[in-house]
């Protein structure tokens, strides 16, 4: 081979490596968070993280973990050819690899399914000391946090007629954000549950378990107290009174009046079974924030229009019974959803009686046709006129005082909306009603509405596809070849 | 540019013409039809028809395994290939014309005519609206761009082989392997600690589509990754050009 051709050889040789290094060099600089962007094609952009849930990846310490562990574990979930499982997936592994992105190196995603070798699949499993459910693993450091499939999505099972089951909300950016923001605190807000007084998380310890298992995966500490006394004194961030039955001793009388005087947040639900001095009692505290409960069952016709079949004993709430205005519910509004309110207490707004300090809003409220059962007979009598209901009240102070408190308030007209099958479908409500009291309503999450498509072709709707993708189109096709190659020859 | 939109127009009309072309696009179009009906009767897709995009585009369907990498080597074995077998290659490099007009044209002349092989599938979609399914748009969409560029980037490397040699099994046969390779190799390391891992996982084209594409998301470095990945290929083939004329 002569010098030349050699040379040239190497030239070209070397311009081809030139050309794979600079291609590697773009790509591995476009790989860089930096250098990233995901564009949302849907019309709604609920394929993204929310922006609370980026800003709190951006925080998140050097060197954090992410385990997710895409199993399909529950069988009823699976059953009648149900999407859950990979419509789920689909979006977990969307999201996580946005998370990954945005967190910017410092957070590394590992992502273990059905077809991960077993070897690894059982290693991080005994490593992360993972139980039945858990689908993320987030690790900080000495912190971490576990966050449940249940968690991610709130789910209707499958029904015994065959319905396949199916994700009726989905909760990703809100558990991950809030999964994150726990992980970057030092501390977390410590929410105080009165238990002395009664009421049905007092009287359930597995309910009271749930709803401190929803707070804890929501990043707030939780503790039961016996009342309102124990809450100051813990220093607590918020005190919730949920259902109480009997009236305060006068030593957590006065410790309720001061927590109000001092405008700290309160959840306060008392429905129809609460005693009535307890009722007075609260009625009185709250008066000038304009907010008063009522006495009396909300009922109202079922949405269905089934004559004669009415909501008494739970009270189905659509988005179009919330305010648009505030940050709780336009959120929920946004993402379509539809909260219940088992066996509710009538609430009602004072503006005239109440302070010229507060706002107020009504957040949630009835049908026009509701009416409030006295008689006990479950039906609109001649006393009882339809007219929209307040299910729940919101009072804040339009300034704040002198410690950056605003005395935020939201009332309840039913406990049991925090209890059971309604604590999981309320579970957006009550994190952004918690989130508002603790004035981190700025820390909107991303709710999705998660709508279901389903389509079930008719035998002769499925021929008819059928001919046309595999007969018709390839026919014609095939025709218009034969017509090529003959016009051709 | 004369000579380049000249070849152009040549590449396309002969793609145009050749009775093989349309036998391979009934061939596409009956298989993607199959996968597509068969996609249908899935119980989760029925259950939620969200899922469609996904599971036709997505790591788990035959397209994207079966598909994608076979037909564009069989579009670009007669690029260049054919060209050399029928001698015509020569004059064709003496024209008055760059080599890297005549690779450029050769190759988006492919491109523009692999979206008749899209097209079908598009129609597919079109007809399933028409039937009164409710499709979610953003996501079907995403998924078509996802299988458009990476039939792009297969294209690329079928041109690439095809500039080998005159030999059109060998073309088309080291096209369809260079694909899988492309498929495969980054599957098999994905699950290899360390950097490997992490650019094995990078460059997984099926993991795009799903956590991408087929998600209705646009992810600036999976278009990037087939964009370059193309253009690379490209540029191996003016490479691989010049060199003949050099080095035969």
């Amino acid at each position: 081979m002569s010098f030349r051709r050699l040379g040239l050889s190497l030239l070209i040789t070397a311009a081809a490596l030139a050309g794979i290094a600079l291609v590697s060099a773009l790509l591995y600089g476009l790989a860089q968070p930096r250098w990233r962007w995901r564009w949302d094609l849907s019309r709604q952009q609920q394929g993204s993280l929310s922006s609370r849930t980026t800003e709190a990846l951006e925080q998140i310490p050097e060197e954090s973990r992410c385990i997710a562990f895409l199993l399909e574990e529950y069988e009823a979930l699976r059953s009648y050819g149900s999407a859950v499982y990979p419509r789920a997936f689909q979006r977990l592994r969307a999201l996580l690899e946005e998370a990954r992105i945005v967190a910017d190196g410092k957070l590394e995603i590992e992502i273990l399914n059905s077809q991960s070798s077993p070897v690894d699949l059982d290693r991080a499993i005994r490593d992360w000391n993972r139980q039945l459910g858990e689908c993320l693993i987030l690790q900080a450091g000495e912190q971490r946090q576990v966050i449940r499939f249940e968690d991610l999505f709130v789910l209707s099972l499958p029904s015994a007629q065959g319905q396949a089951a199916r994700i009726r909300q989905e909760r990703i950016d809100d558990a991950l954000g809030d999964a994150v923001l726990r992980l970057n605190r030092k501390s977390l807000p410590v929410i105080a549950l009165t238990k002395a007084n009664g009421g049905p998380l007092a009287r359930n310890p597995q309910l009271e378990q749930a709803f401190a298992a929803l707070l804890a995966a929501e990043g707030y500490a939780f503790q039961a107290v016996d009342g309102p006394l124990e809450a100051l004194e813990i220093g607590a961030d918020l005190l919730c009174v949920l259902g109480q039955e009997q009236a305060f001793a006068p030593s957590q009388a006065a410790a309720a009046e001061q927590w109000l005087q001092e405008e700290r947040p309160l959840l306060l639900a008392l429905g129809p079974a609460a005693d009535p001095t307890a009722v007075e009692f609260w009625n009185q505290q709250l008066t000038a924030k304009g907010l008063q409960f009522e006495p009396g069952l909300v009922c109202q016709p079922d949405r269905r229009g089934m004559e004669g079949s009415n909501q008494c004993e739970v009270l189905e709430i659509l988005p179009q019974q919330m305010s648009p205005q505030h940050p709780v519910t336009r959120r929920l509004i946004e993402a379509g959803r539809t909260l219940v309110a088992p066996g509710s207490r009538p609430l009602r707004l004072q503006h005239q009686g109440g302070s010229n300090d507060y706002t107020r809003d009504r957040l949630l409220r009835s049908s026009g046709k509701a009416w409030i059962e006295i008689n006990g007979d479950w039906a609109a009598g001649p006393k009882e006129g339809r007219a929209i209901q307040s299910l729940a009240l919101v009072a804040d102070r339009w300034q704040a005082n002198a410690d950056g408190r605003l005395g935020r308030t939201l009332l309840l007209g039913s406990p049991y909306m925090m209890t059971g099958q309604a604590l999981a479908l309320n579970r957006d409500f009550l994190s952004a009603g918690v989130r508002w009291l603790l004035q981190e309503e700025d820390q909107a999450s991303g709710l999705v509405a998660m709508e279901s498509r389903p389509w079930r072709p008719s035998y002769q709707s499925l021929n008819r596809l059928s001919k046309l993708a595999v007969l018709a189109l390839p026919g014609l096709t095939l025709l218009l070849g034969l017509l090529v190659f003959w016009r051709r020859r | 540019m004369k000579a380049f939109f000249a070849l152009f127009r040549r590449e396309l009309f002969s793609l145009a013409v050749a009775p093989y072309v349309y036998l391979l696009l009934a061939i596409w179009f009956l298989l993607n039809g199959m996968v597509f009906i068969a996609s249908l009767e899935r119980p989760a897709v029925q259950n939620d028809l969200t899922l469609l995009p996904q599971v036709l585009f997505g790591s788990q369907g035959l397209l994207m395994w079966l598909l994608i990498p076979v037909f564009p080597p069989l579009i670009t074995l007669r690029l260049f290939a054919e060209e050399q077998r029928l001698g015509t290659l020569e004059a064709l490099l003496t024209a008055p014309i760059s080599d890297a007009a005549v690779v450029l044209a050769k190759y988006l002349a492919a491109c523009l005519f692999f979206l008749l092989f899209w097209g079908g599938v598009l129609l597919l979609f079109l007809l399933l609206q028409w039937q009164g399914a409710p499709i979610v748009w953003s996501r079907a969409a995403g998924g078509f761009l996802g299988a458009l560029l990476t039939s792009y980037l297969f294209l690329g490397a079928g041109l690439f082989l095809s500039s080998w040699s005159g030999n059109l099994v060998l073309a088309a046969g080291g096209g369809a392997a260079a694909n899988y390779f492309l498929l495969i190799l980054p599957a098999l390391l994905s699950d290899v600690p360390g950097p490997t891992g992490a650019v094995a996982r990078a460059i997984f084209i099926p993991g795009h589509l799903d956590k991408a594409f087929a998600a209705g998301l646009l992810d600036s470095f999976a278009v990037a990754y087939f964009l370059l990945g193309a253009g690379l290929f490209v540029f191996l083939t003016w490479v691989r050009l010049v060199s003949r004329r050099w080095v035969p």
